[in-house]
C-alpha cells in the first residue's frame, strides 16, 4: 500500500485505525488532520479526545488544529493540503461552536490530565474524593507511609507478623525496608496491578513461573531440534547416549546432573518438569564454560575405548563449535525450578501484605495532605469508569457529551494502565447500545438514541505511534501493546493497519544508511512478550545530497576535541544560514564531561538542554546554604559556604581565623578576629543573616532566602546571568513548594524533593546554533547537523531493587506477572530467579537500545555524525557490552575500526589535562550591592487597631455567648423600647433565649444553666429602674446598634454603639453592654475594674459622638447582670 | 437609627468596605470628622444579618448553624458510608448544596432516576439524610433558610423597608439572589441599581493591545513596576492589578511587589509600609503563627519525632525565644547530631538545659504534665479549652513581640477556636483527641486569612473581587487563553443536565461569562492595560482568543543584573599551618587528607561538621556501634582461641546473646526511643545471628589470643599526634601481631595500596607507628552477605581471607616484602601528616570522592571542575545510587 493510501485510511472518520508511522513521517499533521476530519461528523468537539504523550505535545497540537481553523491560513505544503482541505469544510459548525474563542472545548490532553479530569469529574465514583492539582512529587508522603506500616510492626496489628519476618530476613535494616516501600510506592500502579492480574497465592504465582519458564524452555527445544537437525544429527541416538552415560555413571556411583536420564526415554521437552534432563543434556554437551565440549571421558559416564565414546565423538564432531546449541543449553540449565521455597514463599507473602498495606495507607496519607499522585489519578480514573463485571460507567451523565472519537498519538509508549483506560472507554462502542443510556440522549434532541443508531454514527478510535521509537521502558512502557493492539484490537474494537513508510525529513543517505545499518540489528521477529520490534525499513522522501560519517579516538579527550572542531567548522560553513542548526545527543549527561570544556575552547556557543540535577548547580548551591543558614542557625558548614560564596568570599587564612581554628564561629566575638577587608566582606554576611533571623516566620521562607541573597548580591555575582537566575528561580519556587509541602521540618525530606529537581537547561535566544541534549529529550526533534559521541560509554547506574517482578504479555494477550522472592540478607548473589528476571529484563534492555540509536539517528536531516572512543592497543578492538557501540558493532564495527585506524596519533595529543581550578573568585572589595529605593508612601487614612488579649480564654468564649444573647434581646427591647414590650412579648422573648444560645454553640447540658443566667440577666434589667431608662423609648434619638465612624488621630474608626440616646437634660448618652459577672465580695471593686478596663473604648466613642454633634456626652457601662448602670468619665 | 439611608448591597465584602471607605474619603474630604456609617453590606454579610434578626424575632423553633456546622453533620453521615475514609467530600457536598439553592435547581429528592451518575446517586442519597437529620435535631442550614427567604418576604414574615440598592453588580445576580430581591420589591421597598455619576468615563472596547511576557513572575513584576511608575507620577492613583489565578498564586504577589515597591524591605532591611494589598488570603493554617500552634497541639507527649522538635525549638512565638543562633538554635543542632529520630520529652528537656534553654525545658515539662491529665474525650468546646491550656504552658503568644499582622493571624485564630467549640451543637458526645486535632487542623487549613486593608493605593484582585470597583487604572493579567475562558466546572454531584443554566457548567456559559468578566474589567477604569504569560516551553500559552483585535507585544525579557565586579585569588590553596602538633579528632583525618585536602581542612580546622538529621530507626554508625561493643564484650575474659573453642555450643550461644544485650543495653540507653521493643528483639537476632557466624570464622582460624580490644593509641606521624583506638590486637601463634579493624560496610584490601593518596589509611598508620609493628593487619567484615576477614600479612598467618603479601596480587604485585611495604606506607603516611599539618588544602578530590562528602558548596568544586564531582549518571528516571553502609565509629 502506497503512503498515500495508508494516509488516505487514516484519516477516514469512520473507520478505527492503528497506523505505524515512523521518523519523519508526517505523523503530527497525519494527527490534526484526523481529527478536523472528525469534527465533520462529530456533534460537538467534546465528542472528540486526543490523548497526547506530553504537554508540549497537546498545546502543540492544539495550536495547529486552531491554525488550520483560522479562516485566514494558508499553506502550500503539499501533505497539509489534506488538513486544510477539511479544516475549511467545518469552517461553519466550527464558528457555531465558538471553538477559535472558546479553545478550550478542543478535549486535547496527555494521558495525566485526563485522568485529572476524569477523577475530578467523578470524585465518588472515583473514590478520590476533591482533587486538587495532582503533584509532581509525593516522594515524603510515600515515605510517611511507609512509616506508619513499619511503625505497626510493635503491635496486635495483623501486619506485625509480616512486617517482622521482612525485617528479620532484610537483617532488620529497617530504613532500607522504609526506602523499598517508599520507592514502590511510587511504582505501585504496576504492581497493585501485578497483584491483580496474578491473585497473590503461590499456586498462582506458581502456575505463572513454571509458564514462564515452560516458554523459555520451548525457545530452547526450537533451537536444539533445529540444530540436530542442520547437522543431521539423529535425536534418539543422543537419547541412546544419555541413557547409557547415566547407566554407566549410575553403576560407578557418580553424581552427575546426566544421571537423570537413567529412564529418559526421549529428549527433554519444553516443560519445567522436564528441567532435570535438560540439565543433563547440558551436562553431556556443554563444558563448565558454556562451550560445546571437544571430548566426553568417563566424567560424563563414558569410559575410554568403548563404542559409546566413539559414537558420542561422532555426535560432538558434528556439533563442533554450534553456538545457537551452547545458547540454548546454557539458557535452559540455568532456568531456576518453578517453585518458590517455603521461607521464600514466606517472605513473599509477607510483603505482598504489607506493601497492600501500604498502598491503602498512602490514600490515608493523600486524603488527610489533600494530595494525590499521577498513579492514584489513574487509578481512580479506572476505578471511576467502572468494569465489566459491575458495568462500565456512562460519561454522558458526567459530561456534556459522551466521548465518541479518540485519537492517540505516542502508542508505542504506551502502559497496561493506559490501554486499560482506553478498553475502558471504547467498552461497548462495537456492541449495542446500552438500554439504561437511551433515554438520556433525549437531552441532545429529540430521538437523537433513535437517530444515532439509524445513522449508524461512528465511535472510532485512531492510535498511531511506532514501536521503533519506543522508548520509555523505564516508565513502564510495554512496547509489545502496539503490537498487541495492531493484531488483536482493543477491547471488541478491531482496527485497521496503517503503515507509513517515507521519511520526508531525512536525506536519502541517511535514511538508507539507518535502513542498513540498523535494520539488521533489530531483531528479525517481533516478539509481543519480550517487546521485541521488527525493523520497519523506510523510504527516502527526499533526495541525497546528505551524509553519514562514522568516527573513532583513541581517547575521550581526542574525542572531545574532534568533535567540537568538527561542529565549529559545520557552523562555519553554515554561517550564512540562519535556520541551520546542529545538536550534539547523548545518552547520559556525564558522557559530557570532555566535550563541554573542548567545546569552550574551539569558541563554540551552545544551549545545553540536558536536565542537570538542580542541586549541582553553584548558583543554587549558595542558596542551599543560605536556606540552611536560615533554618538551623547553628548550622557551621553552611555559613562556611556563605562565607567562602563569592559574595563574600574570604581566604582559606581568613575563614581559618574566623572559625577560631575550629573552636566555633558562632561565638559573639567572632567577627572581632577578622580586620579590614575581610571583616566587612565577613560582616555582611552575618548582618544578612541576622536580618533574615528577625523575618524568621514572618516572612515566607522563600522571601527569606531570596531577600538575603539580594542583600549579598548574589545576582549580580552570577557567572551565567541568564542561565543562573533561572536556575536560582528554579530554586526559590521548589523551595516554596517544598516549604507548602511541609517538607522543611526535616531536611531528609527537603533534600530527597531537590535530588529530583532538574535544571531546565539555558534559556533560549542568545544566538546558539548548537543544542545539547539527551537522546530521550531529543525525541520528536530534528536538526540539520547530528553529532552521536561517546557511543562507547555505558549508561552507568544499577538498580538496586529488592523486590523484581517482570511483566509481559502472555500468548492470549493478557498480562501476567513474574514476582521474584526477595534475597535474603545474607545472600551473596541473587537466586536464580532473580537472575532469571534480571536477566529477560537485560534482554528486553539491549532492545529498547536498538530503538534509543534510532531515534538518535533519525534526527538528522542532513548530516549524521557517530563518534566513539575506542583502545587500540587492545588485542581484538570491540566495545564493552552494554553499549549502544555494541548493538552497532554487527554492521557498522567495521567502520569503526577503519575509522580509528585513520585517526591520526597526534589527534590524541590534543589532551588537556584535568586539574581542579584553585582560584578563589569574589566581589572587588568594597562592592557594595544595588540597594534600590523604596516608594514613599503612608495610608491616609489607616484603620485603628483595637488591643487584644493575647490569650484566648475558653471561659471568655462562654461568657460571650450568653453576653451575646444578652445584647441581641436588649438590642431587641430597645428598638421600640420598653414601654412598648408587653408580657406577652415578653414570655416569647425569654422563651427563645435557649435556642438563641445553641445557636451561639451552646451545648445540650449547659443550655439550662446558660439560659438561667441570660434569663435572669434579661429580667432584673427589664424590672430595674437603670435597665428600665436605658432601655426607654422615652428618650430622643435613641438607637441600638448604632454604627458610627470617623477619624481620630488620623485613624479610621468604625464603632457600633450598643445604645445611646439624649436624655431630657440633652446629654447624649452612650452605652456599652457588658454581661461580666461578679459573684463574691467587692463588688465595688470589680465595677471600678470593668470601668477601668472599657475607659478607652469608651473615650474613643465619646470623641466620636462629640465630633459628630457636639454637644454634652456621657459614657457609661450597663451590666445586665448587675442590672448596673455604671457611668464611667 | 436612620432607616432612610439606603441599604447598599454589593456582590463582594470587599467591594462594600472599598465604597465605605470611599464614603469616608468624601466625608473627611468635606471637612466632617464623624458621621453615621452608611449601610453597606456584600449581599453575603446582609443575609447573614437578616437570618439572625429572623431567628430573634419570630418563634420559629429551628436552630440556625453555620457552613462549619453543617459540615460537621455532612462529614458524620458521609463518614458513616463506606467510603474511602475521605472527610473531604463533605466539603463537595456542600458547595453542591449551596450550589442548588442558589441557582434554584430541582432538590436532590426530585431528580429522575435517569439522570443519576454513581456520584449524584449517592449525593441524593446523602441528601435525604442530612435533611433527616437536620428535621430531627431541629436545625437549618444557612442556604436551607435563604431559599425560604423569598417566600418569607413575600408573605411579609420578614420585612425589609426603605431603598435597597445593588452596587457592583457587573455579573448577573444569581437565581436565588433575583428572587430575593425581587420578594423585596414586591414587599413595598424600593430596589434600585446604583449607577454612580462620573464613572461613565468607563469603556467597554476591548484593548487593541496586549502584553506577551515570558512567565508569570515577569507579567507580576511588570505589573508591579507599572504601578509604581503609575503612582509616582500620580500619589493619588487608585490602581488595581487582577491576576485570574490568584488564589494559587498567593505566595509570590506579596514578595513581588515588595521587590519593585520597597527593594531594602525586600533584602531584609526593616520594611517600610505596604502600598499594595492582596485581596485574598492564605488559609490560615499556613500562616506561621497558626502552623506553629497546630504544631505544637500535635505534639506527641509520649515521644517526639525531630521535625516536631525542630518546630517547637524554632518557634519565635513560644516565650523565651532568642534571635538567631541562641541556647535553641544550639540545642537544635545537637538534637540533629546527635539524638535519635525521636526522642522523650525528658531527652529533649534535658538537651534543652545542657544548651542554657531551661525555660522552654521547663515549660515542656509542664505540658507533658498537663496533656496527660487531659487526654480523655471531651466535648470540641472542651478541647478548645485544652488546646488554648496546652499553648499557655508553652508560653505561645508570648515569645517575639508580635507585629500587626501577627496580631491580626491570632485574633483570627481566637475565632477559630472559638467556632470550633460551636461543634458541640451539631455532636453527638465527647470526641476523641486525635479526632479533635483533625477537625481543628482541617478547619485552619479552610478557613481563610486575609490582612486588613490599610488603604493601600494599589490593590492586586481575583477576577470576582475587582469586578464592580471602579480605578484610575487596571491592569488585567493572565489573558491567556486558557484561563479566559477558563474551564468548564460542572458540579461532579449534580447531574450534568440539571446543570445547563449554570453559568461556569457548560462551554457556552463559560464563553459568555469569561466576556461578561472582561467586559466589566474593562469598565472599570479609563485607563486598562491587559497581558499574559508565554508559560513554560512544556505549556505554551497564546493570548484568550477573546481580545480579538488586538496586537500581541512582546515584552522585552528582564534586564539582567549588572555584574559585580570581581577580583580572583589565585591558588587559594595554602591555609595557615597547624600551631601544635594535635590534631583535631585523631587518626580519620589521614583518611580525609588523602581524600580530598580541603575537606580534612574543612571539617577539622573549621569545624565544618556534617548536620544531617537521622531518620527513623538504627542508621549504619549505631549498627557498628553495637558490634563493636558487642564483640568487646564477647571477648571480654576470653583470653584466646583455645578457650573460645573450649565453650560448648550452648555456652557460646549464651555468651554472644549477653553481649549483644548488653550492647543494646547501653545503646538504647543512650537513645531511649531509637528502638521499639519488636526492634529491640529483631535486632537482638540479627545480631547474634552474625555474630555466631562470625565467631565460627574465629573458630576456624590458627590458633591466636586476643591482646588487647578497643585499645586507645596515641601515634605520632610527620609531628602529628594522632588519637586513635585500636578494634582489636591478636597474638598469632608465632608470637607476632595482627591488628583487626572490625568494619560493618564495605572493605577493599586494594585501600592499603601504599601511594600518596591511599584510599584507607588508618590500619596501616597504626601498623607503622606502633612501637610492636604487627605482621599482619585485617578488616573483620562483618555483613551478612560477605562475612569474612580481608588482611595482608607477613607471611601466611593461617586466616582465610588475610593474603600472604608474597602471594598478594593487583595493588600489591610489585612489593617484594613486609618491611618495603612498611617503609613504603610510613612515607606516604607521614606525607599526608605533614600535609595536613602544613595546612595544604586544595580542592583535590581522590575519585569517587565528592559523592559522599558534603562540603560541595563551601570548597565549590562544581564551579572548579563540573564533572568531577558526580558518578555516571543513572539513565532518567532510576533513582539516586545508594550511599554506601556507613563506617563505622
Ligand atoms: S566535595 Fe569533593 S572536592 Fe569538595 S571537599 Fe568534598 S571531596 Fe573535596
Amino acid at each position: 500500500m502506497s503512503d498515500v493510501d495508508a494516509r488516505r485510511g487514516a484519516v477516514d472518520p469512520t473507520r478505527s485505525v492503528i497506523v505505524q508511522a515512523p521518523a519523519g513521517s508526517g505523523k503530527t499533521t497525519l494527527l490534526v488532520e484526523r481529527y478536523l476530519g472528525l469534527l465533520a461528523v462529530a456533534e460537538a468537539p467534546e465528542e472528540i479526545l486526543a490523548i497526547t504523550f506530553t504537554r508540549k505535545a497537546a498545546a502543540e497540537m492544539r495550536q495547529r488544529i486552531l491554525r488550520f481553523l483560522d479562516p485566514g491560513f494558508r499553506t502550500d505544503a503539499a501533505h497539509e493540503q489534506g488538513a486544510l482541505g477539511k479544516a475549511r469544510a467545518v469552517a461553519e459548525r466550527v464558528a457555531a461552536w465558538g471553538l477559535r474563542e472558546n479553545p478550550q472545548r478542543l478535549l486535547i490532553r496527555t494521558i495525566d490530565s485526563f485522568n485529572h479530569y476524569l477523577a475530578r469529574t467523578m470524585p465518588v465514583a472515583s473514590q478520590l474524593g476533591p482533587v486538587p492539582t495532582p503533584a509532581d512529587n509525593t516522594q515524603a508522603l510515600y515515605r510517611r507511609a511507609a512509616r506508619r506500616v513499619l511503625t505497626l510492626a510493635d503491635g496486635s496489628d495483623p501486619m506485625a507478623e509480616h512486617l517482622q519476618r521482612l525485617l528479620d530476613w532484610r537483617d532488620h535494616r529497617a530504613q532500607d525496608i522504609e526506602n523499598l516501600l517508599a520507592a514502590l510506592l511510587g511504582k505501585r500502579d504496576q504492581w497493585l496491578r501485578a497483584l491483580g492480574v496474578s491473585l497473590p497465592q503461590r499456586e498462582r504465582l506458581e502456575a505463572v513461573l513454571a509458564a514462564v519458564v515452560d516458554h523459555q524452555l520451548e525457545s530452547s527445544a526450537e533451537q536444539v531440534d533445529a540444530v540436530l537437525q542442520s547437522n543431521a544429527c539423529n535425536p534418539w541416538e543422543l537419547v541412546e547416549l544419555l541413557r547409557y552415560a547415566a547407566r554407566t555413571l549410575a553403576a560407578k556411583g557418580r553424581e552427575s546432573a546426566i544421571l537423570a536420564y537413567l529412564d529418559g526415554d526421549a529428549l527433554p521437552q519444553a516443560d519445567a518438569g522436564d528441567l532435570p534432563r535438560w540439565r543433563a543434556l547440558a551436562e553431556l554437551l556443554l563444558t563448565g564454560k558454556d562451550e560445546v565440549r571437544k571430548q566426553v571421558t568417563v566424567g560424563q559416564g563414558f569410559p575410554p575405548q568403548t563404542a559409546e565414546k566413539a559414537r558420542m565423538q561422532a555426535v560432538l564432531e558434528a556439533l563442533a563449535g554450534d553456538r545457537a546449541l551452547a545458547g540454548a543449553l546454557a539458557k535452559a540449565r540455568r532456568l531456576p525450578e518453578p517453585r518458590y521455597g517455603d521461607e521464600e514463599w514466606a517472605v513473599l507473602d509477607s510483603l505482598i501484605q504489607v506493601l497492600t498495606r501500604t498502598a491503602t495507607e498512602l490514600e490515608v496519607v493523600f486524603a488527610s495532605a489533600g494530595q494525590t499522585d499521577f498513579n492514584g489519578l489513574a487509578a481512580a480514573a479506572l476505578r471511576g469508569l467502572g468494569d465489566a463485571d459491575n458495568g462500565y460507567t456512562d460519561l454522558g451523565l458526567y459530561l456534556d457529551r459522551r466521548i465518541r472519537h479518540i485519537l492517540v498519538d505516542e502508542f508505542q509508549d504506551t502502559n497496561w494502565g493506559q490501554l486499560h483506560l482506553l478498553e475502558k472507554l471504547t467498552a461497548g462502542w462495537e456492541g449495542e447500545i446500552p438500554p439504561g443510556q437511551l433515554a438520556l440522549w433525549e437531552d441532545e434532541g429529540p430521538d437523537a438514541a433513535v437517530a444515532e443508531r439509524a445513522e449508524g454514527r461512528p465511535r472510532t478510535l485512531f492510535l498511531v505511534g511506532d514501536p521503533m521509537q519506543s522508548i520509555y521502558r523505564f516508565r513502564e512502557a510495554e512496547v509489545g501493546l502496539f503490537m498487541r493492539s495492531r493484531d488483536q484490537g482493543v477491547g471488541p474494537l478491531m482496527l485497521d493497519d496503517r503503515r507509513l513508510r517515507t521519511n520526508f525529513r531525512a536525506r536519502a543517505e541517511i535514511v538508507d544508511w539507518v535502513n542498513t545499518r540498523l535494520g539488521p540489528i533489530f531483531p528479525d521477529r517481533e516478539d509481543v512478550a519480550a517487546g521485541a520490534v521488527a525493523y520497519a525499513a523506510s523510504e527516502p522522501g527526499r533526495p541525497g545530497g546528505g551524509a553519514v560519517e562514522v568516527h573513532a579516538y583513541p581517547s575521550d579527550t581526542a574525542e572531545a576535541d574532534a568533535v567540537a572542531r568538527l561542529i565549529a567548522e559545520a557552523l562555519a560553513e553554515h554561517a550564512g544560514n540562519a535556520d541551520f542548526r546542529a545538536a550534539v545527543i547523548v545518552r547520559a549527561r556525564s558522557h559530557l564531561a570532555h566535550i563541554l570544556p573542548a567545546l569552550a575552547r574551539h569558541g563554540v556557543a551552545y544551549r545545553a538542554l540536558q536536565l542537570d540535577p538542580l542541586a549541582s548547580r553553584p548558583v543554587v548551591q549558595d542558596l542551599i546554604a543560605l536556606t540552611r543558614a536560615i533554618l538551623q542557625p547553628a548550622d557551621t558548614t553552611a555559613l562556611l559556604a556563605l562565607l567562602r560564596a563569592p559574595v563574600c568570599g574570604l581566604t582559606l587564612e581568613a575563614l581559618w581565623k574566623l572559625a577560631g581554628d575550629g573552636r566555633g564561629l558562632m561565638d559573639s566575638d567572632a567577627l572581632q578576629r577578622l580586620a579590614g577587608d575581610d571583616g566587612e566582606r565577613a560582616a555582611r554576611v552575618f548582618g544578612a543573616l541576622a536580618d533574615a533571623g528577625n523575618g524568621w516566620r514572618r516572612r515566607p521562607l522563600r522571601d527569606l532566602v531570596e531577600g538575603a541573597w539580594q542583600r549579598l548580591g548574589g545576582p549580580a555575582c552570577c557567572t551565567h546571568p541568564a542561565t543562573d537566575l533561572q536556575d536560582a528561580a528554579a530554586y526559590l519556587t521548589a523551595l516554596d513548594q517544598a516549604d507548602a509541602d511541609g517538607l522543611l521540618d526535616d531536611w531528609n525530606d527537603f533534600e530527597e524533593r531537590l535530588a529530583v529537581q532538574f535544571t531546565a537547561g539555558d534559556p533560549p535566544g542568545g544566538g546558539a546554533k548548537l543544542e545539547i541534549l539527551t537522546m530521550h529529550g531529543a525525541k520528536g526533534l530534528e536538526w540539520d547537523l547530528v553529532v552521536l559521541p561517546g557511543l562507547n560509554r555505558t549508561p552507568g547506574g544499577g538498580d538496586a531493587d529488592l523486590l523484581h517482578w517482570l511483566p509481559f504479555i502472555a500468548p492470549d494477550g493478557d498480562e501476567q506477572v513474574l514476582f521474584a522472592p526477595l534475597r535474603a540478607a545474607e545472600e551473596q548473589h541473587n537466586p536464580p530467579l532473580i537472575k532469571l528476571i534480571r536477566d529477560e529484563q537485560r534482554a528486553r534492555d539491549t532492545f529498547e537500545d536498538q530503538r534509543l540509536l534510532y531515534v538518535a539517528t533519525t534526527r538528522a536531516r542532513e548530516r549524521l555524525v557517530l563518534s566513539a572512543c575506542l583502545d587500540p592497543n587492545r588485542d581484538e578492538i570491540r566495545p564493552d557490552t552494554g553499549t549502544l557501540l555494541a548493538d552497532l558493532w554487527p554492521t557498522t564495527g567495521a567502520d569503526f575500526v577503519a575509522a580509528l585506524q585513520q585517526t591520526a596519533p597526534d589527534a590524541a595529543a590534543a589532551a588537556v589535562g584535568a586539574r581542579v581550578d584553585q582560584q578563589l573568585r569574589r566581589v572587588a572589595a568594597g562592592w557594595q550591592p544595588p540597594r534600590g529605593e523604596r516608594f514613599a508612601w503612608r495610608a491616609s487614612m489607616p484603620p485603628r487597631e483595637t488591643a487584644r488579649a493575647l490569650e484566648f480564654n475558653w471561659a471568655g468564649a462562654q461568657a460571650r455567648r450568653t453576653g451575646t444573647v444578652l445584647h441581641r434581646l436588649l438590642e431587641q427591647v430597645g428598638r421600640f423600647g420598653i414601654e412598648g414590650l408587653d408580657a406577652e412579648q415578653q414570655r416569647r422573648l425569654i422563651e427563645r433565649i435557649p435556642r438563641l444560645l445553641r445557636a451561639q454553640g451552646t451545648r445540650p447540658d449547659q443550655l439550662a444553666d446558660a439560659s438561667a443566667v441570660v434569663r435572669d440577666a434579661f429580667a432584673a434589667t427589664l424590672t430595674s429602674d437603670s435597665g428600665r431608662w436605658v432601655l426607654s423609648n422615652a428618650h430622643r434619638d435613641a438607637a441600638c446598634e448604632r454604627p458610627i465612624s470617623g477619624l481620630v488621630d488620623g485613624e479610621l474608626v468604625n464603632a457600633i454603639v450598643d445604645r445611646t440616646f439624649v436624655d431630657a437634660d440633652g446629654v447624649r448618652w452612650i452605652i456599652d453592654y457588658k454581661s461580666g459577672h461578679h459573684a463574691g465580695a467587692d463588688l465595688a471593686g470589680f465595677l471600678a475594674q470593668e470601668r477601668e478596663r472599657y475607659q478607652g473604648q469608651l473615650a474613643l466613642y465619646r470623641r466620636l459622638f462629640e465630633q459628630l454633634e457636639g454637644g454634652r456626652v456621657k459614657t457609661a457601662l450597663y451590666l445586665p447582670r448587675h442590672a448596673r448602670l455604671e457611668i464611667v468619665e | 437609627m436612620p432607616e432612610h439611608e439606603p441599604l447598599i448591597l454589593t456582590p463582594t465584602a470587599r467591594l462594600a468596605r472599598t465604597l465605605a471607605r470611599e464614603v469616608a474619603a468624601v466625608r473627611v474630604a468635606r471637612g466632617e470628622r464623624a458621621w453615621v456609617s452608611p449601610r453597606i453590606l456584600s449581599f453575603p454579610a446582609w443575609l447573614a444579618s437578616v437570618r439572625g434578626d429572623y431567628f430573634l424575632s419570630t418563634d420559629d423553633p429551628r436552630v440556625p448553624i453555620d457552613p462549619q456546622q453543617a459540615l460537621h453533620l455532612w462529614q458524620s453521615l458521609i463518614d458513616r458510608d463506606v467510603f474511602v475514609g475521605e472527610p473531604r467530600v463533605a466539603e463537595l457536598a456542600l458547595r453542591a448544596w449551596r450550589l442548588i439553592h442558589e441557582y434554584q435547581l430541582p432538590p436532590p429528592e426530585r431528580w429522575p432516576a435517569l439522570y443519576l451518575s454513581e456520584d449524584s446517586g449517592r449525593f441524593q442519597d446523602w441528601a435525604a439524610r442530612y435533611q433527616t437529620l437536620c428535621a430531627r435535631q431541629n436545625l437549618v442550614d444557612d442556604w436551607s433558610f435563604y431559599a425560604e427567604l423569598p417566600q418569607l418576604l413575600r408573605d411579609r414574615r420578614m420585612a425589609v423597608t426603605g431603598t435597597v440598592e445593588l452596587a457592583g453588580f457587573d455579573l448577573p445576580l444569581t437565581p436565588l439572589q433575583q428572587s430575593i430581591v425581587d420578594a423585596i420589591a414586591s414587599g413595598g421597598a424600593e430596589v434600585r441599581t446604583r449607577s454612580d455619576a462620573g464613572q461613565q468615563h468607563a469603556r467597554h472596547s476591548a484593548p487593541d493591545q496586549v502584553a506577551a511576557f515570558a512567565d508569570p513572575d515577569d507579567e507580576l513584576a511588570a505589573a508591579a513596576r507599572w504601578a509604581r511608575a503609575r503612582l509616582e507620577a500620580d500619589p493619588g492613583a487608585r490602581l488595581a492589578v487582577v491576576v485570574a489565578d490568584l488564589s494559587a498564586r498567593l505566595g509570590l504577589v506579596d514578595g513581588a511587589f515588595r521587590r519593585v515597591f520597597d527593594p531594602p524591605g525586600f533584602a531584609l532591611e526593616q520594611p517600610g509600609p505596604e502600598p499594595w494589598h492582596v485581596s485574598l488570603g492564605l488559609p490560615l493554617a499556613r500562616w506561621p503563627l497558626v502552623s506553629d500552634a497546630l504544631a505544637v497541639l500535635a505534639l506527641d507527649e509520649r515521644g517526639i519525632d525531630q521535625p516536631a522538635a525542630g518546630r517547637v525549638l524554632r518557634s519565635p512565638f513560644l516565650s523565651g525565644y532568642e534571635p538567631a543562633g541562641g541556647p535553641r538554635d544550639r540545642a537544635l543542632a545537637r538534637l540533629t547530631r546527635d539524638a535519635a529520630y525521636r526522642v522523650t520529652v525528658y531527652e529533649l528537656q534535658r538537651l534543652l538545659e545542657r544548651e542554657g534553654a531551661n525555660d522552654l525545658a521547663a515549660a515542656l515539662g509542664a505540658w507533658q504534665q498537663y496533656r496527660r491529665q487531659h487526654a480523655g474525650p471531651a466535648w470540641p468546646s472542651e478541647w478548645a479549652a485544652r488546646f488554648q491550656q496546652e499553648l499557655n504552658q508553652l508560653g505561645f503568644g508570648r515569645g517575639r513581640s508580635l507585629d500587626s499582622r501577627e496580631f491580626q493571624v491570632l485574633r483570627r485564630w481566637h475565632e477559630l477556636l472559638e467556632s470550633f467549640g460551636a461543634l458541640d451543637v451539631v455532636c453527638d458526645g465527647p470526641m476523641a483527641h486525635p479526632t479533635a486535632l483533625r477537625q481543628l487542623t482541617e478547619r485552619a487549613g479552610n478557613a481563610v486569612f486575609r490582612e486588613s486593608d490599610p488603604g493601600a493605593p494599589v490593590e492586586v484582585l481575583g477576577v470576582e473581587e475587582a469586578l464592580g470597583s471602579r480605578f484610575d487604572a487596571l491592569w488585567i493579567t493572565t489573558l491567556d487563553s486558557d484561563s479566559w475562558p477558563g474551564a468548564v466546572r460542572r458540579d461532579p454531584l449534580i447531574p450534568a443536565a440539571l446543570q445547563r443554566d449554570v453559568p461556569r457548567a457548560t462551554s457556552d456559559g463559560c464563553l459568555a461569562r469569561a466576556r461578561l468578566e472582561l467586559d466589566g474589567l474593562l469598565a472599570a477604569a479609563p485607563e486598562v492595560r491587559t497581558s499574559f504569560s508565554r508559560g513554560s516551553d512544556e505549556d505554551a500559552r497564546e493570548a484568550s482568543a477573546l481580545l480579538q483585535e488586538c496586537t500581541v507585544i512582546e515584552a522585552s525579557a528582564p534586564e539582567l543584573p549588572e555584574t559585580a565586579p570581581q577580583t580572583y585569588v589565585a591558588d587559594d590553596v595554602q591555609a595557615p599551618p597547624l600551631i601544635d602538633s594535635g590534631a583535631r579528632g585523631g587518626v580519620g583525618v589521614l583518611r580525609q587528607q588523602s581524600e580530598c585536602p580541603f575537606r580534612a581542612f574543612a571539617e577539622r580546622r573549621l569545624g565544618a561538621r556534617e548536620l544531617k538529621p537521622p531518620r527513623p530507626g538504627l542508621n549504619p554508625g549505631q549498627r557498628g556501634t553495637l558490634i563493636h561493643q558487642a564483640l568487646e564484650q564477647f571477648w571480654t575474659g576470653l583470653p584466646d582461641q583455645a578457650a573460645l573453642n573450649a565453650l560448648s555450643v550452648a555456652a557460646l550461644e549464651e555468651r554472644i546473646g549477653a553481649a549483644v544485650a548488653a550492647a543494646l543495653t547501653q545503646l538504647t540507653e543512650r537513645y531511649r526511643l531509637l528502638l521499639t521493643d519488636t526492634g529491640r528483639r529483631l535486632e537482638q537476632r540479627r545480631s547474634e545471628r552474625v555474630l555466631q557466624r562470625w565467631i565460627h570464622l574465629e573458630q576456624r582460624r590458627a590458633s591466636f589470643a586476643v591482646v588487647d580490644h578497643e585499645r586507645d593509641v596515641d601515634i605520632v606521624l610527620g609531628g602529628l599526634i594522632l588519637r586513635g583506638k585500636i578494634d582489636r590486637i591478636d597474638r598469632l601463634a608465632d608470637g607476632r601481631t595482627l591488628l583487626i579493624d572490625y568494619k560493618t560496610g564495605q572493605t577493599a584490601k586494594a585501600s592499603w595500596k601504599p601511594e600518596p593518596r591511599m584510599g584507607d589509611p588508618q590500619l596501616p598508620a597504626y601498623a607503622v607507628a606502633l612501637d610492636e609493628p604487627p605482621s599482619a593487619i585485617a578488616f573483620a567484615r562483618i555483613r551478612p552477605e560477605a562475612l569474612a576477614f580481608d588482611g595482608l600479612a607477613d607471611g601466611d598467618v593461617g586466616t582465610n581471607g588475610i593474603t600472604d603479601l608474597a602471594a598478594a596480587r593487583h595493588a600489591f604485585k610489585d612489593i617484594d616484602d613486609w618491611s618495603e611495604l612498611m617503609t613504603s606506607w610510613r612515607e606516604h603516611i607521614e606525607a599526608l601528616a605533614g600535609d595536613f599539618r602544613a595546612g595544604r588544602a586544595a580542592v583535590d578530590p581522590r575519585r569517587g570522592a565528592c559523592t559522599y562528602c558534603h562540603l560541595h558548596a563551601l570548597c565549590r568544586i562544581e564551579e572548579r571542575a563540573p564533572f568531577v564531582a558526580y558518578a555516571d549518571d543513572p539513565e532518567p528516571g532510576t533513582g539516586p545510587a545508594a550511599a554506601p553502609e556507613g563506617d563505622d565509629v
